[in-house]
């Protein structure tokens, strides 16, 4: 059997108490921390202790010797901590003790005290989200993309999680251990970061960057575009040219007429549209009865 | 040095209270004020060194080095943490008697 082994599992700072209970059924089945974080832990197999941890949150503390011994006077052993503050303690189980034995924070006033440390943070950080939320949703509006959906409802759903989670820690009667459990909450968030980024590097691969010099030999000018990945995508399209000239996007396998652009002898035109992988092209055509132009440069970018 | 018109918590009295006869330790304080309240308050290694930290800050107490083999942190009343625990203790006692004029007239008037 192993002797040692790293456990991933997320718990939100508001459900520090809910992670202590993780830990001490550990501790009873033999696995004993060695290193605790609220998303890598790592154990070790001892089966001959059992042990009841308790976490404190405090990102200042002025006499670090005064804090350890103030804790192992009362049996409660240093573990580890972690760069945010958070420190693990652990005691030898006697059961023949009363609970509160097994308690670092007695009264309602430091419950609060120390929920008040992390909930200042998490009130800041919230809002910090919530105005990443909204740069994202402006981007969005201007530039859609799959990502930038999935970073605005990322950045939106993480602030506002947090704010609910500084609220709930500060309730002395659900601090650290709130009924329902918002883990599942954060799973969602990874999901749309992973999403967002997947999508903006496969995007960033299709876009096209390119000058065109225009040659009445190979009029209508036709390039054919390949899209693996469905997405906003925004044509932005620059022609000079002295003849009427549109510009289309349409679906090469069914020559459906997605977008027109144009039309004009300064050509300087944008759109977006959704477009699901499979191969477009974009073609310039002259207006029907006008003189085909003699020259003409064709910038286009796809993104 | 003045303490605000608060109450204090039961965890800030009994640690000055169990101070009042002398200098103590962080352990012994918080057996004391279990034996003190009858199992009732017990104070936790967290509230003890939030507790303590702050009464520090106030000038209620002072930490001193042990003497002897004794590593333990001794802490010991200020003359201005003397006067805080006083000035709570007059003020619970009022309450307390206030409480018992009410109620044992209260009996009287039951009976």
């Amino acid at each position: 059997m192993r002797n040692k082994k790293t456990r991933y599992a997320f718990y939100p700072a508001w459900e520090y108490r809910r992670e202590a209970e993780d830990l001490n059924a550990l501790s009873d089945k033999g696995w004993q921390l060695e290193k605790g974080g609220c998303f890598r832990s790592k154990f070790y197999r001892d089966e001959s202790v059992r042990y009841r941890y308790a976490l404190d949150y405090n990102q200042s503390i002025d006499d670090p010797v005064r804090y350890r011994d103030t804790f192992a006077e009362q049996g409660w052993e240093f573990v580890s901590d972690t760069f945010n503050g958070w420190h693990y303690f652990r005691k030898v189980y006697d059961p023949s003790l009363p609970p509160e034995e097994y308690e670092i924070y007695t009264d309602e006033a430091s419950v609060r005290d120390m929920s008040g440390r992390w909930s200042r943070l998490g009130y800041a950080f919230g809002v910090i989200e919530l105005v990443c939320a909204a740069m994202n949703l402006f981007v969005l509006l201007r530039h859609p993309s799959i990502t930038n959906i999935a970073m605005a409802l990322a950045c939106l759903m993480l602030g506002v999680m947090i704010l609910v989670g500084a609220r709930r820690i500060r309730r002395p009667e659900t601090a650290g251990k709130p009924k329902k459990s918002m883990g599942w909450c954060f799973t969602v968030v990874f999901v749309l970061l992973a999403v967002g980024l997947v999508f903006g590097v496969i995007h960033s691969e299709v876009t096209a960057d390119s000058e065109y010099v225009y040659d009445p030999a190979n009029e209508p000018w036709t390039w054919q575009m390949h899209i693996s990945l469905p997405d906003f995508y925004t044509l932005d399209v620059e022609a000079d040219t002295d003849a009427y000239v549109d510009i289309t996007v349409t679906n090469h396998k069914n020559g459906k007429e997605l977008a027109v652009l144009g039309g004009g002898w300064d050509l300087r035109a944008k759109t977006t549209m959704f477009l699901w992988p499979g191969e477009y092209d974009v073609t310039t055509k002259y207006a029907e009865g006008t003189e085909p132009g003699t020259t003409g440069i064709f910038r286009y970018e796809v993104d | 040095m003045g303490r605000s018109a608060e109450p204090l918590t039961e965890s800030t009295f009994y640690i000055l209270l169990c101070l009042y006869r002398g200098p103590n330790h962080g352990y012994g304080i918080m057996r004391q004020t279990l034996a003190l309240s009858e199992g009732h308050v017990h104070i936790g290694s967290g509230t003890m060194y939030g507790a303590t930290g702050n009464m520090m800050k106030k000038g209620w107490i002072e930490e001193f080095p042990s003497a002897g083999e004794d590593r333990r942190r001794s802490y010991r009343l200020t003359d201005a943490g003397r006067q805080v625990l006083l000035d709570e203790a007059a003020r619970l006692q009022h309450l307390a008697a206030a409480a018992a004029e009410i109620m044992e007239g209260g009996k009287e008037n039951e009976e």
